[in-house]
């Protein structure tokens, strides 16, 4: 009976944490949570549909009783277990025979595993272990506000000083498909090194403005739609910079007091969270917004659209991109709040 | 729609969640893999495969993550069943430290992670020391008895075991009831999710609390020389408990941290982190388990101390 009431407890446990997984799925919360690049969203659904699946099996057999008639932890066992098998050996066609082995080995083990079960898990020690993984997991999922809060962005504000170091990740260079496009025309085939010295000399890698339209959308204004993280990595590449600099930019994000370099008191911070796998993993990347006035009110930690020009500053030895803002507006926050890295 | 308005408490829970949507797939992964072994698998037919010699076994085991790349929270309900089905100690410990490094996906990520900062010779390094450190494990594990390293649970269930290899081989040929052994088989899974999901759950909630409520800068004060760097890194892999395949990109952000302390930090990590110490408890004694995470400590941080003498390609 308690072998019974053991397997439907855990089988009520697995129910709550995978129709939880269920749940954030489909409510499409699960985009707060896990990176929408790769397949991390899909494992979680179908996580949570097979502990469903699992949970449902469990219960609907949890009156049978397993035959643990493999090898399974029976001492006693042993020595008859072995004669059985001799004899299967002897009479290797004999199919009563073969049974009649078989249901006694049956029972014989049944009582065994049974005991055994006993031994290894009590019902309390089911209702602690169930409580240890319900009880945070259920007061995290009716509880989470989907969003880190202002202190959060401050613990994790330490580099907010410094610039991009190392190579920009694949999802926010500019430059990623214009390496891979074919850079000229090949007329003659005959040389082949020839026309690929040609290609290298028609500039692979020259940026232009005209890469930057193919890359990145205009609104109906005529300003690009760049997103945080793609500026601030703008700040690694001098070539880019040249053609970005200048240029009208719209761009989106959640802004809190700028507190560095801010000695007039007219910039603000705008960032974005950039994720790998799990929101657990996550970062703010951010840029200093400049107004040429003061700083209009705005909410901490506000979602809002900034409009301006692109414009660089040397701090120490890394290229700060500025965003020299004209106006700023409020406005929704995203379903994907968090970019996702991942290539 | 949520039901709460951010705040620092909401923080955690928010992160907690994060780690669990992303972890508990590969741990329900693990353990269906070990609730099928249990159903299916007889004893001792590992021994088949494996050298002989004990040393050259160790030596592949720590290769197998290779062929049967499995990260470290989807490990540990594997290598329980394992151990139980006569998988000798020392290997199991082998797999189970170098499976989450030494395998394909780990070393994709940490090459593109590094892109631009020597990415080759960074995740050879990761794989190479990440596989001798294992290896190491591996012989002096060896040299003592399972009695000091195993739970006591999970020793009676191996002692019986070995003493039936003979039995339950034949008696798995003789086993024609399907339906019952997928019974077994899920039993098991869920038996095993439970109790290494317990583990997994107290030491994600340790991690999102370190995640959410403290600075992450403090740690830059600890990269000034390697003879800080690298303890400071490795105690700081141990307390976010990232998983193998992403750890890199967050490890390449360390920008005040030299290449040595990252790459200690992307090699302990993986082997001993605050949700492994918990889940290592489902298997081993805690003394052993205390005795890994130090062991593991001295070694790696020596290797990688030593590794920062050797001239960087290219520089």
């Amino acid at each position: 009976m308690s072998q019974r009431l053991i397997i439907i407890l855990q089988s009520i446990v697995l129910f709550v944490f995978g129709s939880i997984f269920i749940w954030f799925y489909i409510d499409g919360r699960i985009e707060k949570y896990l990176t929408s690049v790769g397949i991390f969203q899909m494992q979680a659904l179908l996580a949570g549909l097979f502990l469903c699946i699992i949970s449902a099996f469990l219960l609907l057999t949890s009156s049978k009783k397993v035959s643990c008639s493999h090898d399974h932890d029976h001492d006693h066992d042993h020595d008859h277990d072995h004669d059985h098998a001799h004899d299967h050996d002897h009479d290797h066609d004999h199919d009563h025979d073969h049974d009649h082995d078989h249901d006694h080995d049956h029972d014989h083990d049944h009582d065994h595993d049974h005991d055994h079960d006993h031994s290894e898990i009590t019902v309390g020690g089911m209702v602690l272990t169930s409580m240890i993984i319900l009880v945070p997991v259920i007061i995290s999922a009716l509880y989470t506000p989907d969003a880190y809060s202002k202190n959060w962005v401050q613990n994790n504000s330490s580099s907010w000083g410094k610039g991009v170091i190392g190579e920009t990740p694949e999802a926010f260079t500019l430059k990623k498909q214009v390496n891979d496009k074919p850079s000229i025309e090949i007329e003659g085939e005959l040389d082949g090194s020839k026309s690929k010295s040609v290609a290298d000399a028609a500039g692979w890698g020259a940026y232009t403005i005209d890469d930057l339209k193919q890359q990145v959308d205009q609104n109906k204004e005529g300003e690009f739609l760049m997103d945080v993280i793609s500026i601030f990595y703008t700040g690694g590449d001098e070539e880019v910079q040249g053609v970005v600099k200048g240029l009208p930019v719209e761009t989106m994000g959640q802004v809190m007091p700028e507190t560095m370099h801010n000695g007039e008191g007219k910039r603000i911070r705008i960032f974005r969270l950039m994720m790998n796998c799990c929101i657990a993993d996550a970062r703010p990347v951010s840029i200093p917004v400049e107004f040429s006035e003061d700083v209009p009110s705005y909410k901490e930690m506000g979602w809002y659209k900034i409009h301006g020009v692109m414009d660089y500053e040397k701090w120490d030895e890394f290229t700060i991109p500025v965003l020299k803002a004209q106006k700023m507006v409020p406005t929704e926050e995203p379903p994907e709040s968090a970019f996702g890295q991942r290539q | 729609m949520p039901f709460t308005e951010p705040s620092q408490i909401g923080d955690l829970y928010f992160a907690f969640l994060g780690i669990l949507f992303e972890g508990a797939p590969y741990i329900l992964l693990g353990t269906i893999i070990s609730g099928f072994i249990d159903a299916y698998l007889p004893s001792n037919v590992m021994d088949r495969f494996l050298p002989k010699n004990r040393y050259a076994a160790i030596a592949l085991a720590g290769l197998l993550g290779a062929i049967f790349p499995v990260c470290e929270c989807a490990i540990v309900p594997v290598i329980r069943r394992l151990v139980q089905k006569g998988l000798p100690v020392s290997c199991a410990i082998t797999y189970m430290l170098s499976a989450p490094i030494v395998n394909p996906i780990v070393a994709v990520s940490t090459y593109s992670a590094f892109a631009g900062n020597d990415p080759l010779f960074m995740t050879l390094s990761r794989i190479g020391i990440a596989y001798l450190v294992t290896v190491i494990v591996g012989v002096v594990v060896h040299q003592f008895s399972i009695k000091n390293i195993l739970r006591n649970s999970l020793l009676n269930k191996i002692q019986t075991d070995s003493q039936n290899i003979q039995s339950s081989a034949v008696l798995f040929n003789k086993e024609k009831e399907t339906p019952d052994r997928l019974l077994i088989a899920l039993r098991s899974a869920a038996r095993d999710f439970l109790d290494v999901g317990m583990y997994f759950v107290i030491g994600v909630m340790i991690t999102a609390l370190y995640r959410t409520q403290i600075p992450q800068g403090v740690v830059d004060q600890f990269a000034s020389s390697d003879l800080i760097g690298i303890p400071a890194m490795m105690i700081l892999s141990f307390v976010l408990s990232l998983c193998s395949t992403s750890d890199a990109f967050i490890a390449a952000q360390m920008l005040s941290f030299s290449s040595a302390a990252k790459l200690a930090f992307l090699t302990y990590g993986p082997m001993m982190d605050v949700k492994l110490v918990f889940m290592y408890s489902s298997v081993f004694k805690p003394r052993f388990v205390l005795s890994l995470a130090v062991g593991l400590f001295i070694v790696i941080g020596i290797l990688f101390y030593q590794w920062s003498n050797i001239p960087v390609p290219g520089t």
